[in-house]
C-alpha cells in the first residue's frame, strides 16, 4: 500500500525510525568547521596560551624581583598550565579543514611546545628552583613573540603554494 | 559625634562592601581588553544601584518593613512568587560565587586546592550567619574590605597614561580590535556587577535588622550616595590597574590570581598581601550578604520570623533556611564547578532578573498607605522610570548576548 507522495507505509516507518539514528551516526564522527571557524578558533586558542604564557612570565619576573609571595607565585603558574592545557586541547580535538591541515599541524605543534614551557615553569616554582627563573623568563618572552606571530598569521587563509 | 562617627562607619562599610567576587573579576577581564571603555557601564550602574537602595531604605525606615515583605502583601502571591524564584535564583547563584571567590582568595596564600578550601569556608559562614551580631558581621568585613583601596593605589603608582584612559572613558567607543558583541555583552556584565539584586535585599532587610526609623533616613542617604559611588570608584581602580598592566601584554583575565597581580606589579609584596586580605574580605562579606538574602527573600515570602536580631530558636526556619542553603553551595562547589565561571554566570544573570528586584521597590516606594510623607517624589520616580527601562533593555539582551558572544569570547 501506498499513501500519495508514492511511499509505502514500510518506506515511511523506515524512515521515521531511521531518523533518530542520524544525529546518532553523525555524532560518531567530529563536526568539521569551515576554513573560516577553524581560524577562528584556532586564533581564539593561540591568543588563550599567549594570554597565560605572559601571565606567567610576569609573575617569574615579579618574583625575581621578591614583589610575590611563594604559593601565590604556584597558583598563578598551576592557573596559567592549567588554562594553556584547556585551550590547546580544545583546538587539538577539533577536526581542521583539509585546506588548513598544514597549519593545524603547526599550530597545535607550537601549543604543545608552550604548555611544555608552562609546565616547566610550574616545576620549577614549586620545587622553589628560582635560579631557574631568568632562563624560564627568557624562554617565556621568545614563546610568547612566536604565539603573537602564529596570532596574527591565522588572520588570513593559507597563501597558495606556487607549483613549478 | 556619635552620629558622624556612625555616618563614617556606614560610609566606609559601604565602600568596603560594595566590590564583591562579581566586581573583582568582571572590572579586571575587562579593564585588561576594553580599558576604561566601559566605565560608563559601572557608572550607570552605580547611579542605578544609589536610586534604588535608597528607595528600598527608606521604605524600610518609613514602614519598619523589608522591601520584600510588602511585596507578597503589595503585588499578590503570584507575583511574589515570579519574585522569589528569579530573585533568589540569582541571588543564590552570586552566593556560590561568592564562596568559591572566598575559596580562591585563599587559595593564593595556602597551596591548596580550592575545592578542599570550600567546606571550611562554608563552614565559617554559616558560623557568621549562625553567632555573629549583624553590625560586627557588616561593620569588621566592611572596613576590612576597604584593604581593596589598594588598587587604586596601585593605579597611582603605575603611572598610566592618564590622557588615554580619559579618553577611553569619554568616547563611548570599543577598542579597535574587538567587536561590538563582546563589548556590549560586558557592559551587560558590568551593569548586572554593579546593580546585584541582593545589595537591595540586603540593604532593606538590614535596615529593619538595625532598627531604621525616619530619623535615620538622612545617615542612610549618606551611606547610599557616599559610599557606593566611592566603591564604584574602586571598580575603576582595578579595570585601571588590569589595563595598565594585562593591556599592552595581550593578558586576558581569567582567574582571581591574576586580578591580583598588576598590584604586586605596583607595590610588590605588601600591596599583595594587602590585596588578597581584601579580597578574602570583600568575598567573605558579599558571602554573609548573599547567604542572608536568600533566608531573608524566603522567610519574608512565607511568612515566617526572621532576622539575626532575634535568637535563633525564634527564627528556627530562617536559620534552618540559612544552613541549608550553605550545604547546598557547599554541595555545587565539591563538584569541581570553576567559581569564575559560576561568578560570570552570576553577573549576566543578575542583570537578566533585574526587573523582578527592582520593579516591586519602585511600586512599593510609590505607596502613600506604606510611605505616607515619604512616599517617592518627582526626581525618584523619573530616575527609577528611566532606570527600568534601562533595566529592562539590560535583562531582554543578557541572555541573547550570553549565547552570541559565547560569554564574552
Amino acid at each position: 500500500m501506498t499513501n500519495r507522495s508514492g511511499l509505502s507505509r514500510r518506506s515511511v516507518l523506515l524512515i521515521l525510525l531511521g531518523l533518530p539514528a542520524v544525529p546518532a551516526v553523525a555524532a560518531c564522527s567530529p563536526s568539521t568547521p569551515d576554513s573560516d571557524s577553524w581560524r577562528l578558533h584556532a586564533r581564539r586558542a593561540v591568543a588563550d596560551v599567549l594570554s597565560n604564557v605572559q601571565t606567567a612570565r610576569l609573575a617569574l619576573e615579579q618574583s625575581r624581583e621578591d614583589h610575590v609571595l611563594d604559593a601565590y607565585l604556584q597558583t598563578v603558574a598551576i592557573d596559567a598550565e592549567e588554562a594553556a592545557g584547556k585551550a590547546a586541547q580544545t583546538l587539538e580535538s577539533e577536526q581542521p579543514p583539509r585546506a588548513e591541515r598544514e597549519r593545524y599541524d603547526a599550530v597545535t605543534g607550537k601549543l604543545d611546545d608552550a604548555t611544555g614551557l608552562l609546565g616547566e615553569v610550574r616545576i620549577a616554582v614549586v620545587e622553589g628552583r628560582s635560579e631557574l627563573f631568568r632562563g624560564l623568563v627568557e624562554d617565556l618572552q621568545a614563546t610568547a613573540g612566536q604565539l603573537d606571530t602564529l596570532e596574527k598569521g591565522l588572520g588570513h587563509p593559507p597563501r597558495p603554494k606556487v607549483g613549478r | 559625634m556619635k552620629r558622624i562617627f556612625a555616618v563614617a562607619l556606614g560610609i566606609l562599610t559601604a565602600i568596603g562592601g560594595f566590590v564583591d567576587i562579581g566586581d573583582l573579576v568582571t572590572n579586571a577581564q575587562v579593564g585588561a581588553r576594553f580599558g576604561w571603555s566601559l566605565s560608563w557601564a559601572v557608572i550607570v550602574g552605580v547611579i542605578g544601584i544609589c536610586v534604588f537602595a535608597e528607595m528600598s531604605g527608606r521604605v524600610a525606615a518609613v514602614s519598619g518593613r523589608a522591601t520584600f515583605d510588602l511585596v507578597r502583601e503589595r503585588l499578590g502571591p503570584r507575583v511574589g512568587l515570579l519574585n522569589l524564584f528569579g530573585s533568589m535564583g540569582v541571588t543564590l547563584l552570586t552566593f556560590i560565587a561568592e564562596i568559591g571567590g572566598v575559596a580562591l582568595a585563599l587559595h593564593l596564600v595556602v597551596s591548596v586546592h580550592q575545592v578542599l578550601i570550600v567546606p571550611f569556608v562554608a563552614f565559617v559562614v554559616w558560623l557568621i550567619l549562625w553567632r555573629a551580631r549583624f553590625s560586627v558581621m557588616e561593620n569588621v568585613l566592611g572596613l576590612v574590605g576597604l584593604a581593596l583601596i589598594v588598587f587604586a593605589i596601585a593605579l597611582w603608582q603605575l603611572g598610566p597614561d592618564w590622557s588615554r584612559l580619559t579618553d577611553q572613558m569619554l568616547t563611548l567607543d570599543k577598542p579597535g580590535d574587538e567587536s561590538w558583541g563582546p563589548w556590549i555583552y560586558y557592559a551587560v556584565a558590568l551593569f548586572g556587577a554593579a546593580m546585584t539584586p541582593y545589595e537591595v535585599f540586603f540593604f532593606s532587610s538590614g535596615g529593619v535588622e538595625e532598627r531604621w526609623g525616619p530619623r535615620d533616613l538622612r545617615t542612610m542617604r549618606l551611606n547610599v550616595f557616599i559610599g557606593f559611588p566611592l566603591g564604584g570608584l574602586l571598580s575603576l581602580a582595578i579595570a585601571g590597574a588590569s589595563a595598565t598592566v594585562f593591556g599592552p601584554l595581550d593578558i586576558t583575565v581569567d582567574s582571581l590570581g591574576q586580578v591580583a597581580l598588576p598590584v604586586a606589579v605596583a607595590l610588590g609584596k605588601i600591596g599583595l598581601a594587602v590585596a588578597i586580605v581584601g579580597f578574602v574580605a570583600a568575598t567573605l562579606g558579599a558571602a554573609c550578604e548573599t547567604g542572608l538574602s536568600v533566608g531573608y527573600s524566603v522567610a519574608q515570602y512565607f511568612g515566617w520570623q526572621w532576622g539575626k536580631y532575634v535568637r535563633p530558636d525564634v527564627a528556627a526556619r530562617f536559620h534552618l533556611t540559612l544552613a541549608a542553603v550553605t550545604v547546598l553551595a557547599t554541595g555545587v562547589l565539591l563538584t569541581s564547578v570553576d567559581p569564575i565561571l559560576v561568578t560570570e554566570m552570576s553577573v549576566v544573570f543578575s542583570a537578566a532578573a533585574l526587573p523582578l528586584t527592582y520593579f516591586p521597590i519602585l511600586v512599593v516606594a510609590n505607596d502613600p498607605d506604606y510611605m505616607g510623607e515619604h512616599v517617592n517624589g518627582r526626581l525618584a520616580n523619573a530616575l527609577g522610570t528611566v532606570y527600568l527601562f534601562v533595566i529592562g533593555a539590560a535583562a531582554v539582551a543578557a541572555i541573547p548576548l550570553l549565547i552570541w558572544t559565547r560569554m564574552g569570547a
